[in-house]
């Protein structure tokens, strides 16, 4: 896959090139901010952009921002958004615009190193990754737990899983259950919730997470 | 006055009054009620009015006789601040112009020492003497145009009759008055000036209760004051024991998490030739360590100031800080009411209180749920910030120096001249609460 890396930290740069690099991945370019991450990717429509939250020049929301950006010039350009802090006002932006291929990360994430180089293939794939932190954030807002309260214990954590991206038989093996009753607890959260169910997984999040965020 | 408060046990608190401090607002300055009111307020004064003064001049008299003097002295101050608190409430029924009360200092002591002290505070105040030379002169005020009033309605009736009288008596007599006519005319401008003063009077009335009912420049300025030097103080003790926070924080849970991983990898090193399967282990330790590491110092950083709290305010900011509670073992629900962004000031004191709150339920509370409530009270322009905990009570604001969070967000919300109160019995539940103030 070809990567461009937008991170306005050296070291952390080369470590996500290395990383990215030892999987097979190419690294094409590492740039330290978003105004030539912009450049970077038009010049050469990378397959992933992996983009920090804090870049110069004001070390708040440059990443969000020029990930926007990038997803509404080119929405088949998938983007994987790195931060110390995830916060799911930002994602709720971010989801905002109905595109695949998105992810948001704890930085903490790239430590584990096979799970990150499994969210970098989904997004690259036009998949939808988002921390678990993200979702638990939405689920802590009481008018959203009110909701939720008609789930079952079994049912939230599925939904959670959900949220994160998981496919069906991730969702199973995770929970130790089997595929199939996984699928049941699926349709079950989609008729109480009233969501219109989705097949493709990636629709299947947005409409959990819009739905949460509304 | 007492006016500046001192550690740590400062003499006096200021009463602050609820009402808002706006300017009054006349209301009805004439009509049937205030004419009534300053009729009344004659009949009373000339009855009333000689036993607050009675007392007056019998305490100063009695000055050589000390006890005739104090006990001159405690009745005169109980009397004229019962009058004051009477006059206050008639003022607002009869002309209703919100005039607001002036702040009054508390005395902190206890027992007779407070009594005392409390005595002097009001002796020593200008809203007393206020009070009471508002009580005089409304009295004397109001006795002296009802008492014209009633003079020319009198000569009103009595003029006419006695002008013909005497016209009709003996020139003998050598009595003059003035002709009937005259006289008649007389009497009808007579009570004309009668009902015009009654109706008018109590204009002068009101400007006499806004004059001396209300806070005085110098007091209004004086509070002022003191309660930005008490703020001032919040602020520097609070930037003080935020310093401590961080660093214990960090000496607490980082500093060791890092000594442990380098520890470890060390270690790893020494084996990696000797003894492999014992190396790989000690690696994925020192992996976790680091990972753990990490989290911590978010926790940490989180405390202090999000750049999402700028970005996009309170609401927002609050998701995540709620949510780490529940990661540190604690349920919680937050329910936000906020329609617009508040001042910067207050959005971070308000943030402030909830993660340090939701970290001291944590640390102490082994509570099974929390509750965060943030909303905006938009007619008093008030933030009101409250975090419930069903956990084990008994947290205080103690002034020792290994202090809880409790004090350092005491300091805070007093240096953003909010109120913060703790509300936490032995056995629970425990009640975090900060009033902060939104004007920008």
């Amino acid at each position: 896959m070809r990567i461009v890396i937008a991170e306005d930290s050296a070291l952390l740069r080369a470590g996500i090139e290395r990383i990215l690099t030892d999987a097979g991945h190419d690294v094409i370019a590492g740039v330290p901010d978003a105004t030539n991450l912009l450049r970077l990717v038009n010049d050469s429509s990378p397959d992933l952009a992996i983009v920090d939250v804090r870049m110069p020049p004001t070390f708040t929301d440059e990443g969000i921002r020029a990930a926007a950006l990038l997803r509404s010039q080119n929405p088949e350009s998938p983007v994987l958004v790195l931060s110390h802090y995830v916060e799911e006002r930002y994602a709720a932006d971010l989801i905002a615009s109905d595109t695949k291929g998105f992810g948001y990360l704890l930085k903490d994430r790239v430590a584990d190193v096979p799970a990150f180089l499994d969210a970098v293939e989904v997004v690259g794939g036009g998949g939808t990754v988002l921390d678990p932190e993200v979702v638990s954030q939405i689920l802590v807002r009481s008018h959203r737990r009110a909701v939720l309260d008609q789930l079952t214990q079994r049912e939230q954590e599925v939904l959670q899983l959900m949220a994160e991206g998981k496919t069906n038989s991730a969702i199973a093996g995770t929970l130790h259950i089997s595929t199939g009753s996984a699928e049941k607890h699926i349709a079950s959260i989609f008729t109480k919730l009233g969501l219109a169910p989705d097949e493709t997984e990636n629709r299947r999040v947005l409409a959990v997470l819009r739905y949460l965020e509304s | 006055m007492v006016a500046v408060t001192s550690n740590p046990a400062p003499p006096t608190t200021v009463d602050v009054p609820d009402t808002d401090i706006a300017t009054p607002r006349p209301d009805r300055r004439i009509g049937l009620v205030p004419t009534a009111s300053t009729i009344t307020g004659a009949a009373i004064a000339v009855v009333w009015l000689w036993i607050p003064l009675a007392i007056l001049i019998v305490g100063v008299s009695s000055i050589p006789s000390v006890i005739g003097f104090a006990i001159a002295v405690v009745v005169f101050v109980y009397l004229m601040r019962g009058v004051e608190w009477v006059e206050r409430l008639r003022s607002e029924a009869v002309f209703g112009m919100g005039i607001p009360v002036p702040p009054r200092n508390i005395s902190r002591y206890t027992g007779f020492q407070r009594w005392l002290h409390q005595l002097w505070l009001d002796i020593s105040s200008a809203r007393f003497w206020k009070g009471a030379a508002h009580h005089l002169l409304r009295g004397i005020y109001d006795a002296a145009a009802t008492g014209i009033a009633f003079a020319l309605v009198v000569f009103a009736f009595i003029g006419p009759a006695a002008a013909i009288a005497i016209r009709q008596s003996d020139d003998d007599a050598g009595l003059t008055f003035l002709s009937p006519p005259l006289a008649f005319i007389l009497a009808v401008i007579a009570l004309l000036a009668a009902a015009a003063i009654l109706v008018l009077a109590p204009a002068l009335d009101a400007a006499i209760d806004r004059w001396l009912l209300s806070p005085s420049p110098t007091a209004a300025l004086k509070f002022q004051v003191n309660a930005l030097s008490d703020a001032r103080q919040g602020a520097v003790s609070s930037a003080q024991t935020e310093r401590h926070r961080i660093e214990r924080d960090l000496h607490d849970s980082v500093q060791p998490r890092l000594v442990s991983l380098a520890m470890t990898i060390g270690l790893a090193q020494t084996k990696l030739d000797s003894d492999l399967p014992q190396a790989k282990k000690l690696i994925a330790e020192a992996h976790d360590d680091a990972k753990s590491a990490l989290v911590e110092l978010r926790n940490v950083v989180r405390g202090i100031a999000p750049t999402i709290l700028a970005d996009r305010g309170l609401d927002a900011a609050l998701s995540s800080v709620v949510q780490r509670a529940e990661n540190l073992g604690v349920p919680a629900s937050l329910d936000v009411h906020l329609p617009r962004r508040l001042p910067d000031e207050t959005e971070s004191v308000a943030y402030f209180v909830v993660a340090e709150a939701l970290t001291n339920v944590a640390k102490h509370a082994q509570a099974t749920q929390t509750i965060v409530s943030v909303r905006l009270d938009e007619a008093a322009n008030q933030l009101h910030v409250s975090v419930f905990d069903n956990g084990r009570g008994g947290a205080a604001i103690t002034t020792s120096e290994d202090a809880t969070g409790l004090r350092g967000l005491e300091e805070r919300v007093r240096a953003a001249r909010g109120t913060f109160t703790v509300s936490s019995p032995a056995t629970g539940p425990t009640i975090v609460t900060a009033v902060l103030p939104c004007a920008s």
